[in-house]
């Protein structure tokens, strides 16, 4: 058995994840018109605020392994939820609204640019390796 | 030669069974796997597997495994009736293909034949000849080399393992050797069972391949099972075909050096004494009588003089390729994901009924514990906290779940899930278990973090004034729950702060995972550590705090270097593909290091703006992995340090300038530390002092197990490095701080993955084969032992850390009050603060210095009504509270009953009205002396 190409991860398929990750952003953002009562905005806000950016910035990374691509969703949207609440908060504009909808806009660029990268080869590095007994 | 024979003969007429086999015949039951991956070695395949039809001792069954080669795939069940034939299951290469192959075999051995070799007649029945001896663990045969266009006469016979096959200087007759030779060697199931398969990754450095996955595996074969030996046994005889391109000057140097390569890693695997010691005999006697026979050769056959300069040129590549190969630092890093088993994990299957009985002990686990806790009576509670009313019930269901999850990692083939599952109900059990009693929020500070929360979220801002500086200092926390609170319409993050210790002790386990399996691809060993991680994990940071999420950032900002920022000789390349443990980023493609770039800053950023510790622990730890190249955290540091002194210096200033304390302890190493011994427990009652020495117990047995893992891992110190740096960094952060007293507490914390990782090690027992009949039952007991230790540090301090929804309703009234009232109390450990937090002054009776204390204690009324008249405040409140008195009682704070004899005196005193009262707490307005 020789010479055996070891072939990059191909990164994941950016459409299935990519569309309801935007699409999440934009609707937990639309819920908060919606009654304090409806039972859909904790669920939305809680699940996009500390998943969906940060697996926009997964889709971006070539991870292969789940709990990698887990924890970097959890580590990088609690991160960015972080940073953009504080910067407004420190602008004395802190409001739910305003930081879902920057982090939905962010998710949505991190997505286009997945996707983007996607249309071309360019995102396919270089890793050939041969191996042999 | 068997060569002309169609390969759809029947192979085996043996029983397929293994158990059954075991029973007919005496000797081993023998699997073979013959690995495949390209249809242009058809030929040369089929003459193996009808070698293989011809064994005058029939293998059990023959697995042929295709390595991501569909075509082959369809050819090969097509015209290999007999055999099994699979897909590689795992990642692409030679190890993937060869652990597929053991996965699906169920001999008692398993042999493994190349698919360019062809197999003696005998071949099988030398081999299982072997194990009649149940220390030997492998055997191996010859492998002789069939040149197809003739043996170069240059080749010398002392490097026939450039082509893969036996060498001259191997032993005449059956002897031990350190491991055989790929194209002809087997290995008792068990091996597998216990240590696991091949591991993937070390066969390649850049494009050379090295090809020592079979070293690799019977040097952890000899680490794990005491006595074993691995046999070469000459008369189990293989051919194996040596093509015109291998018959190169040009590929027996470039050999050569990858072979010196290779040894380099096994040598940084393993220890270069005991790895490279059949080397050195070989280079001292084998190659000097080489070049000797070489020479006499020349005598008779000119052309064979040759040999000899080849000779020396082979030692001169291969020990270029040692000196020049790999770093084996690099290496081990980069295969640091699979030190001790390798990508693919022991199969499930065979174990049903293991798995039926544990998944059974689980429901069991979780009906003992429902049915426990309508059974707490909360309203006894006394000193020992949770300990004195949790029902017998939930003390089983706890030693249930331990004895499960300890025999499950006794267990050989335990699935992965079924490990998980364990330690999610561990974690539910320990953490939810508070929050579903009390049904109000636990513990007074996580009150007083809801009210920063409730003030963001009404004054759209982390800063307007105030006066909790630390908070507003590093808001990050606060401000990402005014969204989440804000955005759910929640309301107040009190809807779902008391879930905080089980959400944020789920969250850790994501990168406590990923930094353990960086360290180990033990299953054993990590779910061992997790298991120790939780019970460890007493010191109570896990609750509704900037520290428990700051703490989940920094643990997986740890996880991304340890994982990502490799050698950059390892970089660059995919070290592990999928199943894999290190995923290594590319370097050469720019846009996915600024996407990892920036994410990592992202983490630094919000560590440093959120929490005013964490950083500086940060800091240390890259700091210590650069310091000893044991990471590339170089710039990370840099940036980190950068970030935070900034961060402190524009937005932390008024908190430093109003706590100078925080500056002025930096340096004082041994004070730091002695001030967090000596807080734990002032004045404490007789359990409330037992707890504390449990506290300290488990600590010290948790460091001294650390450093007997630590000692059991030694051959690995250079790959377990960092991981030890984790552990030793935050202790040397005493010199900088006492954080207010807690400083021991953090440091704990902090170095808490290391410590139970090295911890974990040395709790478990050898490996299945060598394992005493004692070792199981000690090691459940060790962790029993530690689980008691552990709920007495967490549950014994319950009396003050619950409060009622009397209280609750109490401090609700009090926040309703007007702003500018001041509140008093004996201590703050009431639910407070969570409400209008800022437009209250906050007074404590034990914040005073001692000489108030003892005119406080003299006359209580007429100290408080004086104080409060000097005040100035508009509106005064005393809050008695049930949670106050325990919390005084267990800490000593305040004298014995000195909060009942505070609370008489004024209840009688005319200065105070009686505001709000209710069984567990009282609030007195003080109305002045008119």
């Amino acid at each position: 058995m020789t010479s055996v190409d070891d072939r990059p991860p191909v990164l994941p398929r950016a459409w299935w994840l990519g569309l309801p990750l935007m699409a999440a952003g934009w609707l937990a953002l639309a819920v908060q018109w919606l009654p304090t009562t409806t039972p859909l905005r904790p669920v939305l806000v809680f699940g996009f605020t500390l998943l969906g950016p940060g697996a926009a910035v997964v889709m971006l990374l070539p991870l292969v392994d789940r709990l990698e691509r887990l924890m970097l969703s959890l580590a990088a949207s609690v991160a960015l939820g972080i940073v953009v609440s504080e910067a407004l908060a420190l602008a004395h504009m802190a409001s739910s609204k305003t930081s879902i909808a920057i982090l939905a806009g962010i998710t949505t660029i991190l997505v286009i640019a997945r996707l983007i990268r996607s249309r071309s080869r360019s995102h396919r590095w270089e890793a050939p390796m041969e191996r042999a007994r | 030669m068997a060569a002309t024979l169609a390969p759809s003969v029947p192979i085996s007429a043996a029983p397929r069974n293994s158990a059954l086999a075991e029973t007919i015949c005496p000797e081993p039951s023998v699997s073979v796997v013959v690995c495949a991956y390209t249809e242009s070695r058809w030929a040369e395949l089929r003459q193996a597997m009808a070698s293989l039809a011809h064994q005058r001792r029939p293998p059990l069954e023959v697995i042929l495994v295709v390595d991501h080669c569909r075509p082959l795939e369809r050819r090969a069940r097509r015209c290999f009736h007999e055999a099994v034939v699979v897909p590689n299951q795992h990642e692409r290469g030679l190890s993937g293909a060869r652990n597929t192959g053991v996965e699906r075999s169920t001999g008692a051995v398993v042999a493994f034949l190349d698919d360019d070799a062809v197999a003696s007649a005998g071949w099988l029945e030398h081999l299982a000849d072997a194990y009649q001896d149940p220390d030997v663990q492998g055997a191996g045969g010859l492998v002789h080399a069939r040149w197809i266009d003739g043996r170069p006469s240059w080749f010398p016979r002392e490097f026939d393992w450039v082509v893969g096959c036996s060498y001259r200087g191997l032993p005449d007759g059956p002897a031990p050797i350190r491991n055989p030779i790929g194209a002809n060697m087997s290995f008792r199931r068990e091996v597998f069972d216990a240590i696991g398969g091949f591991r993937s990754g070390l066969g390649r450095v850049g494009a050379v391949p090295l090809g020592c996955e079979e070293t690799e595996l019977c040097l952890r074969v000899a680490d794990h099972f005491d006595g074993a030996r691995i046999m070469h046994e000459p008369a189990a005889v293989v051919w194996h075909q040596v093509p015109p391109e291998r018959a190169t000057w040009r590929y027996f140097l470039s050999r050569c050096v990858a072979e010196g390569r290779s040894k380099a890693a096994v040598a940084d695997l393993a220890g270069s004494a005991p790895a490279l010691e059949s080397e050195r005999r070989y280079l001292r006697k084998s190659l000097p009588a080489g070049v000797l026979r070489a020479l006499a050769d020349g005598i008779v056959s000119p052309g064979r003089l040759r040999a000899a300069p080849m000779i020396l040129a082979g030692v001169v590549a291969t020990v270029f390729g040692y000196a020049t190969g790999p770093n084996p630092s690099s290496l081990a890093e980069g295969l640091a994901g699979s030190p001790d088993k390798p990508i693919s994990e022991p199969r499930e299957a065979g174990g049903h009924a293991g798995v039926a009985l544990r998944t059974a002990a689980l429901g069991l686990v979780v009906a003992l514990w429902a049915v426990s806790l309508p059974h707490v009576a909360l309203e006894h509670m006394n000193d020992w906290g949770l300990l004195s009313v949790l029902p017998i019930t939930f003390w089983l269901a706890l030693a249930v779940l331990t004895v499960s999850f300890c025999t499950a990692l006794g267990a050989a083939r335990t699935p992965r899930w079924l490990l998980a599952a364990h330690v999610l109900t561990f974690i539910a059990i320990l953490h939810a278990t508070p929050a579903i009693l009390y049904g109000t929020l636990r513990y007074a500070w996580a009150w007083k973090h809801v009210g920063v929360v409730d003030y963001v979220l009404r004054h759209h801002s982390s800063y307007v004034g105030g006066g909790f500086t630390a908070y507003q200092g590093w808001p990050g926390f606060f401000t990402l729950n005014g969204v989440l609170t804000g955005g759910s319409g929640f309301g107040s993050a009190l809807t779902y702060a008391s879930w905080a210790p089980v959400v944020f002790n789920l969250l850790d386990l994501v990168p406590l995972l990923m930094i353990l399996r960086t360290f180990t691809a033990d299953r054993r060993h990590t779910w061992m550590a997790v298991w120790i991680y939780y019970l460890l994990n007493w010191v109570g940071q896990d609750y509704f705090s900037p520290q428990a999420g700051a703490y989940f950032l920094y643990l997986t900002l740890i996880a991304l270097c340890f994982r990502f920022l490799l050698d950059p000789r390892t970089e660059g390349r995919v070290v592990t593909n999928r199943g894999g443990r290190i995923t290594a980023l590319p370097r050469r493609h720019v846009p996915t290091r600024r996407v990892a770039h920036a994410v990592a800053l992202v983490l630094v950023l919000a560590i440093v703006s959120s929490h005013q510790l964490t950083p500086y622990m940060l800091i240390a730890s890259l700091a210590a992995l650069f310091v000893t190249r044991a990471r590339r955290t170089g710039l990370l540091t840099v940036a980190a340090t950068v970030l935070a002194v900034a961060w402190a210096g524009l937005f932390g200033r008024a908190f430093l300038s109003e706590n100078p304390w925080v500056l002025s302890s930096i340096g004082s190493f041994f004070s730091n530390a002695s001030t967090g011994l000596n807080s734990l427990s002032p004045r404490p009652s007789q359990p409330q002092m037992l707890l504390a020495w449990v506290d300290r117990l488990l600590v010290a047995a948790a460091w001294s197990l650390a450093l007997v893992g630590l000692w059991r891992r030694r051959r690995s110190w250079r790959r377990d490095l960092p991981l030890a740096l984790l552990a030793i960094t935050p202790v040397v952060l005493l010199v900088g701080n006492d954080y207010g007293g807690e400083m021991l507490l953090r440091v704990n914390l902090f170095s808490l993955v290391p410590i139970a990782f090295f911890a974990a090690r040395a709790l478990l027992p050898p490996r299945q084969g060598s394992r005493p009949s004692w070792a199981m039952p000690v090691m459940t007991l060790l962790v029993a032992v530690m689980l008691v230790g552990f709920t007495f540090a967490y549950y014994g301090k319950e009396r003050a850390n619950r409060f009622t929804h009397r209280e609750v309703a109490a401090a609700k009234w009090l926040s309703d009050r007007p702003a500018g009232t001041l509140v008093s109390g004996l201590v703050p450990n009431l639910p407070w603060a969570f409400h209008n937090y800022e437009r209250f002054q906050y007074d404590w009776m034990t914040e005073e210095t001692p000489n108030q204390q003892r005119r406080l204690l003299a006359h209580p009324a007429r100290y408080l009504a004086s104080h409060f008249s000097q005040s100035g405040y508009r509106d005064a409140y005393l809050v008695f509270t049930k949670s106050q008195a325990a919390d005084i009682e267990m800490t000593g704070l305040l004298p014995a009953h000195a909060p009942q004899r505070i609370e008489r005196s004024v209840l009688r005193s005319p200065q105070f009205d009686v505001a709000f009262q209710n069984r567990d707490a009282v609030i007195l307005r003080y109305v002045g002396p008119g």
